[in-house]
């Protein structure tokens, strides 16, 4: 088993006390009720409020808890451009080496010391996420290439050349770059930057006749979050560095595992920025994978998109089976779902008798953004 | 602003091209400046207004 997967709860009790004694002492942010918070046991946890993406965005620098020289990294997570409105997380040193280390043990299960891996994320300013895999490639003694997404044929002619053993991106992106150039035949590929319909990592992988894993991971979580081990069941979780809960997104109260609901993680080792029960807004499933390591077992989207039916999730599993369908997007209002189909739009109309379908080419990626249903 | 001075040096501040780096990127602006000890005024509009602009849109990912 992976070692940063191994749970002990005494030492994730003993972990959580400390992230709250730092805060009490260090930050200003709820500064009272971490203090005072003495936690008998893991299950108290449940009574300490959520953490959520507006606290972040309006109280960031209140969350920090040490000298501003000690951070070494920010990362700005901004939707609007607008300044002020972005949720700043805050890295020491120590934070990002962490984040190399698991991305090193992670990737390890996926390598071999001498591949070639190209990672087709946007590249990243210096300590970014591609920047750390790098570096953590780099330990195992795998050769990493940044290869931004950017048009399928251009893509797919720079990993041509690259010729690489094992490919990192997002899931929809990779479907596609594999449906259209069957050839690249990567021996492994890891799904990450967004939640992975099964029908997605199967058709890479039937296609590619690739070893396909996931990773859940979000900049909260340090980058690395959970990934899965060559049983290819549940993403491990990292439980040396974050302690998960499942709760109900419209209650708050704690779901026991199996049961799909919000992910809300608390930090165990964080320096620059400690956080307790950061609702990530993602639904998610916790379990153990088959190897005995406490895992999440799928990660199925947007908490606000759980009630939807189809979910984008469900619409991926039904479309995305479908090698004619390249990429689609979908909206949901008055009238109705409406879906636009790049590629076969005649089989999505088959698959989904009740909606409106629309030809049209799918928005070029940004690399960035998530997978959402719009709103009307 | 001709009235600001250096705390520490007593000198009046003039201004001048100050570099800033940040994230492997440069950037200047006019700001003013102790003669003597290098010593930069930024003005709270600067450092709330642009400055924060600029450094959150290198912060990527």
């Amino acid at each position: 088993m992976t070692s940063f997967s191994l749970f002990d709860p005494e030492k994730a009790l003993a972990s959580l006390r400390a992230q709250l004694r730092l805060l009490g002492e260090r930050g200003r942010f709820r500064r009272d009720i971490y203090a005072r918070a003495e936690l008998p046991s893991l299950d108290a946890l449940a009574e300490l409020p959520f953490t959520t993406a507006v606290d972040i965005i309006q109280r960031c620098k209140d969350m920090l808890c040490v000298s501003p020289r000690d951070v070494a990294r920010v990362v700005s997570l901004s939707s609007s451009g607008t300044s002020g409105t972005a949720k700043r997380l805050y890295f020491t040193r120590g934070d990002l080496e962490r984040t190399v280390a698991f991305f090193a043990e992670g990737m390890d299960v996926i390598c071999r010391r001498g591949d070639r891996c190209a990672v087709v994320m946007p590249d990243s300013a210096e300590m970014g996420l591609t920047a750390l895999l790098t570096e953590g490639l780099a330990r195992i003694g795998v050769k990493a290439e940044t290869v931004p997404p950017r048009g399928y044929a251009e893509t797919a002619a720079r990993l041509r050349e690259f010729e690489p053993d094992v490919m990192v991106g997002a899931p929809v992106y990779l479907r596609r770059i594999a449906l259209e150039s069957v050839d690249i035949r990567p021996r492994s590929v890891l799904i990450s930057s967004d939640y992975c319909a099964d029908s997605v990592a199967s058709t890479i992988a039937r296609v590619w006749g690739s070893e396909v894993f996931t990773h859940y991971g979000l900049t909260e979580t340090g980058l690395g979050c959970a990934v899965q081990c060559r049983a290819l069941d549940g993403m491990h979780i990292r439980s040396d560095e974050l302690f998960i809960e499942i709760i109900d997104p419209s209650t708050g109260a704690p779901l026991p595992d199996g049961t799909p609901g919000e992910i809300v993680i608390s930090t165990l080792r964080r320096e620059a920025m400690p956080l307790i029960r950061y609702r990530t807004g993602d639904i998610g499933v916790k379990g153990r994978c088959e190897c005995g390591a406490p895992s999440l077992m799928k990660v199925l989207g947007r908490a606000d998109e759980l009630y939807l039916s189809p979910s984008l999730y469900e619409l991926d599993e039904l479309l995305l089976s479908c090698d004619g369908i390249l990429d689609y997007s979908a909206s949901r209002g008055p009238d109705g779902l409406e879906v636009t189909v790049d590629g076969d739009a005649e089989a999505a109309a088959r698959l989904l008798p009740g909606a409106r379908i629309k030809e049209g080419a799918a928005p070029p990626p940004s690399g960035r953004e998530k997978r959402r249903m719009k709103q009307i | 602003m001709d009235e600001w001075k250096c705390r520490k040096c007593g000198e009046a501040l003039v201004k001048k091209k100050t570099v800033f780096d940040y994230m492997g990127r440069t950037f200047s602006e006019e700001l003013f400046k102790c003669p003597k000890c290098g010593m930069v005024l930024i003005p709270p509009d600067l450092a709330k207004g642009r400055m924060a602009e600029v450094e959150e849109m290198l912060e990527d990912k």
